[in-house]
């Protein structure tokens, strides 16, 4: 009887134990919500993962079926699917403002699709602008926007993550720094619009001169600004999830690293039984005037 | 009083120097004690030609079976001679063997430098006798060699190149055509120790890896240890490269010119009253080709590449040989690649060793060398207004002092210590803001101590142990070593080793950029990676002077740490989270049959090889645990073929043909768009790939055959000339380099093929000798 339970509980460590025959291509399902600090929940897409050789076209892909349902607390917020936007489920009830330093926790059920996909972010701490040295400045002078601001943080961080998103509000040809300039010229698939928005990589805590106070001192560089004009400079604090899925998509793209050519690392998964991303951030934004140079 | 104690007491008259000698003396006096009758012989050997030490040349006593080789100072050393008269035969493949009648009393010891002069038919085959090969020393375990004059006559890409040489040895992968760098038996370059004349090169690139920085005029002997090293060597897991600059004619001075495409090349070398002196100076000639075509985006503003070598000899007297030698090099690149977006980057190495060789006794020999290596690259970029900055040093000073004690006819014993400062900071500036900085100053040291055992002519067992204690983290390695050889006949013998490894630095590098190299440490939380390697090894010498070398491996790599790739960053991580860390293992076949003389010589070299990693953070397997995945340098199969063909007194043929199996790669096997990140990262969607592990896919297989022809001749007595014709790649085969992926707008995954060389590739270049 003691043998056939060890052959028993063997099998059983065995079984549990094998992971070989598992493959990141057996969960089809993407899953994406990125939840801000301080706003409403926003909607989430449920979809499935495009094969290499056939077109993934977002419509095609998506799943209109799912049960999404996140959690804060003791609170339940189901998402049901929006019936005119394919694979994409958004919050009913009464607002529900994201809040700052609390955990979610994300629920998917797919039809058909016996894995429970799950998540979980806790949503960094808020980032507040204290102060900001200058409202306008002109471009690649020493007239740098100067920020000081107190640094929002994950309850799973040990120091934030932010990427800066620049905004331009006066975006047009004429407007266009001559960096981008150059590559609207250089390269035809590129539109205006793919500037109107930049983003820096992430950016970490360390980065930038710390107070006792717990404050930061962060220095917009000038690499930030596409157009001259009105922009509005965001200050995104990251959470764990976000911040693996930036950091590992830039891999993918050849950014920096170790990998040597054509060495592609999957993305950092933020999901259990999914892809795609489930994250959150916190975030605060100053405008910013940026006066072309008087020698252009 | 016997003649030893005389020259006990002796030793204990003479100044400061000769009284270090007292281990010597004692070691002496205790072995003349219990065999007093036994004699010694010891001495330098070199070539007559030039006076150049020969590394590795034969010495053998007829009718004992004693013998020896020399080191890499050229001395050699045999005790316990029983008194008698014998015939001393010295030998050296491509020289004329000599033989000597030597008369040993009871007790006594000879000093005997012999010269050797090259046969008539090696002298108008190879150059300089500093660039023959031994059969005593390459045929030992896990080393590989090939000559200089083979390197300087193979085709290759617009120069010569030690590393790309060193790829064609069973063993020694290539990454890509645009990559010297080199991949022994499944590690990575940052595995293998680079020593040039003693002292470690930490980037040792021109042209950001594509070729290697040792200008071959200035080499006498490259010798690559794959694996199995013995213990004087250490801090590396894999292998050692141990590159020796030459000495410098002591006969007369002589000079020699090469230009080529690429670069052009300087060299002279020449006696004086008590040594002799070598500099060697080799500069790209670019700047034409640059300037012709400086409207074109892709060209660089700016770009070169020089290195300097020199060495100086000093004999102080017959015992005392002393030497300092110095390189430098560098490269330089300014590019502007986009409006408002300038790069330079600046990078190189400098070394300097002075070495002193010292014959206590003729039975114990040490060799003491002080070095210094600097290393520094310092990439800027300046991108709309922006500017970032990386500071990479290496500053190592170091003390090195081996020992070899003869004692007797059984035993020969070395050892030493190498202690020293490495010291590698590594600053990083975003918009002229310190963003970044590390300390790893680290002291260092090492000693080994190795016995070589001869209980019989048949048998040969080396046992040795290297200890090392690493400053930072305050780590202590003992790293055992063992191999043993057993003559199995007259033309074979059997070869096996093995041995622990520690390596206390990781390289971080990207294959196809070498200048933003640069080094980390273990330290605090980062414990040194280490490994086991065991070996088989047959060797077999058949007819016509042909030789057939075949090894088994195995090696395991724990603890490997590497830079974190998904690491935001480098700034306010603690010291251990900027690393992923992870293991590995290869293992292999490797068969070399080769021929080394006579009017067609070469070798066929082929490899049957597997490695992989395993790395949590790299390459997880669904539930986040380690999965096995194959290092882009991963080839099953490895085939070279090599031969020269010297038709006439006026041409030489040469040609090199490579296959072997595609390597590594990650295919994506489905996608999908992230589109709400904009306001997290400013792109309107972001593609993602997914594949089902990290390079679980395989590139075509890889071949190219290139030619080439020598045609030289004299000048009456001014000059001698040759000049190089090669073909690179001659029929045009299109090998891939990577396969380069990305989401259309449709959403449908394209993939785009990069080659490799695709087209046949001329080269050109002509030496003036005088």
């Amino acid at each position: 009887m003691r043998i056939r339970i060890l052959v028993t509980v063997l099998i059983l460590t065995a079984i549990g134990c094998d992971s070989s025959d598992f493959s990141v291509l057996d969960n089809k399902i993407v899953v994406e919500l990125t939840l801000v600090a301080g706003e409403p929940l926003p909607s989430a897409r449920v979809s499935t993962l495009s094969p290499a050789d056939e077109s993934g076209n977002f419509e095609d892909l998506a799943v209109n079926s799912a049960e999404v349902i996140l959690r804060t607390g003791s609170a339940e917020l189901r998402m049901p699917p929006i019936p005119d936007k394919p694979g994409s489920y958004e919050y009913l009830g009464p607002e529900h403002i994201v809040q700052p330093g609390a955990r979610y926790d994300l629920q998917v059920r797919v039809p058909g699709v016996q894995t429970v996909i799950t998540g979980t972010t806790n949503v960094p701490t808020a980032v507040k602008i204290l102060s900001a040295s200058r409202e306008s400045g002109t471009y690649l002078s020493d007239e740098q926007l100067t920020l000081i601001l107190t640094p929002g943080r994950g309850t799973d961080q040990s120091q934030s993550n932010f990427t800066l998103v620049t905004q331009a509000l006066d975006f047009e040809d004429a407007a266009a720094v001559p960096s981008v300039s150059g590559a609207l010229e250089d390269d035809d698939d590129l539109t205006l619009e793919d500037f109107r928005i930049s983003g820096s990589p992430i950016i970490t805590e360390g980065n930038f001169t710390r107070f006792p106070n717990g404050t930061i001192e962060l220095v917009y560089p000038w690499i930030g600004v596409s157009f001259y004009g009105r922009n509005i400079i965001f200050v995104n604090a990251l959470d764990e999830n976000l911040s693996g899925f930036v950091r590992s998509a830039e891999l993918q793209q050849g950014g920096a690293g170790t990998f040597g050519p054509g060495e592609i690392p999957n993305v950092i998964p933020s999901l259990s039984g999914a892809h795609g991303v489930f994250g959150s951030l916190a975030r605060d934004s100053v405008p910013f005037t940026v006066f072309r140079p008087a020698e252009e | 009083m016997t003649n030893s104690a005389v020259a006990l007491v002796h030793h204990f008259l003479l100044p400061i120097t000769r009284r270090i000698s007292l281990l010597a003396g004692l070691c002496l006096a205790i072995h003349t004690a219990q065999g007093q009758e036994l004699a010694a012989l010891d001495g330098f050997i070199t070539d007559a030609s030039n006076g150049e030490t020969l590394i590795s040349a034969n010495v053998f006593i007829e009718g004992t079976l004693r013998g020896a080789t020399t080191n890499l100072s050229g001395y050699y050393a045999i005790s316990g001679i029983q008194p008698g008269t014998y015939t001393v035969r010295f030998s050296y493949i491509g020289f004329d063997p000599i033989q000597r009648e030597v008369t040993f009393a009871s007790g006594e010891s000879v000093r005997l430098d012999i010269e050797l002069t090259t046969t008539a038919e090696l002298l108008e085959a190879l150059e300089v006798a500093a660039d023959r090969i031994t059969e005593e020393e390459i045929r030992s375990i896990g080393v590989g060699q090939i000559s200089v004059a083979t390197i300087q006559q193979l085709p290759q890409v617009f120069e010569p190149d030690v590393f790309r040489s060193l790829q064609l040895l069973p063993g020694v992968a290539q990454s890509s055509d645009y990559s010297s760098g080199l991949y022994i038996r499944g590690g990575d370059p940052g595995q293998t120790l680079i020593l040039l004349d003693r002292t470690k090169i930490y980037n040792p690139s021109h042209v950001f890896g594509f070729f290697s920085s040792f200008n071959t005029d200035a080499i006498k002997d490259v010798r690559l240890y794959k694996g199995g090293f013995p213990a004087a060597y250490g801090g590396v897991l894999g292998s050692v490269l141990d590159v020796q600059n030459k000495d410098g004619n002591r006969r007369e001075t002589h000079g020699k010119m090469s230009v080529g495409l690429l670069a052009s090349r300087a060299f002279a070398e020449g006696p004086y009253s008590r040594g002799s002196w070598m500099v060697a100076l080799r500069r790209s000639t670019l700047e034409p080709i640059l300037k012709a075509f400086e409207s074109e985006d892709a060209v660089p503003r700016a770009f070169y590449f020089y290195d300097f070598n020199g060495k100086i000899n000093f004999d102080a007297s017959p015992n005392d040989k002393l030497s300092l030698s110095f390189y430098a090099g560098s490269d330089y690149l300014r590019s502007e690649f986009a409006e408002q977006f300038e790069v330079k980057l600046n990078y190189g190495n400098r070394t300097i060793a002075g070495n002193w060789i010292h014959l206590w006794s003729n039975q114990f020999f040490t060799n003491t060398t002080i070095t210094a290596s600097w290393y520094e690259s310092t990439p800027r970029a300046r991108f709309s207004g922006t500017n970032f900055k990386q500071i990479n040093r290496v500053a190592e000073t170091s003390v090195r002092a081996d020992f070899e004690y003869y004692a007797g006819s059984r035993h020969e014993v070395v050892g030493g210590i190498w202690a020293g400062i490495f010291n590698a900071p590594l600053t990083n500036f975003f918009d002229d803001r310190e963003v970044f900085h590390t300390r790893n100053r680290v002291e260092h040291a090492a000693f080994y101590l190795q016995d070589t055992y001869r209980p019989t002519p048949e048998w040969s067992i080396t046992s040795g142990v290297r200890g090392t204690f690493y400053g930072y983290g305050r780590y202590f390695t003992v790293a055992p070593r063992l191999s043993v050889e057993r003559q199995l006949g007259s033309a074979v013998r059997a070869q096996a080793s093995a041995g622990r490894y520690y390596q206390f630095l990781t390289l971080i590098t990207n294959e196809v950029f070498s200048g933003f190299d640069f080094w980390l440490t273990s330290g605090d939380g980062v414990r040194p990676a280490y490994g086991d390697q065991y070996i088989l090894g047959l060797k077999t010498n058949l007819p016509a002077g042909i030789t057939l070398d075949t090894e088994v491996y195995y090696r395991t790599m724990r603890q490997l740490f590497v830079l974190d790739p998904f690491s935001n960053g480098l700034a306010g991580l603690e010291y251990a989270e900027l690393f992923a860390f992870g293991k590995g293992q290869a293992g292999g076949f490797e068969v070399q049959l080769s021929r080394q003389s006579g009017r067609i010589n070469g070798f066929i070299a082929y490899t049957l090889a597997s490695t992989n990693r395993y790395f949590s953070r790299l390459n997880p397997d669904a539930y986040g645990d380690p999965r096995s995945f194959s290092p882009r340098n991963d080839r099953l199969h490895d085939l070279n073929v090599v031969a020269q063909w010297r038709i006439s007194r006026r041409w030489e043929l040469g040609a090199v043909f490579t296959y072997a199996t595609g390597q590594a790669y990650t295919r994506p096997e489905a996608s999908y768009t992230v589109y709400g990140a904009r306001l997290v990262n400013g792109l309107q969607q972001t593609d993602i790939l997914v594949s089902p592990g990290l390079n679980q896919a395989r590139l075509p297989a890889y071949h190219r055959l290139d030619f080439g022809a020598t045609w030289s001749g004299s000048l009456g007595s001014f000059a001698d000339y040759e000049l190089q014709m090669q073909v690179i790649n001659a029929y045009a085969r299109e090998n891939t380099w990577f396969i380069f992926n990305e989401v259309d707008d449709d959403g449908t995954l394209s993939s785009d093929r990069i080659p490799q060389i695709p087209v046949p590739l001329p080269n050109l270049s002509f030496t003036l000798s005088f």
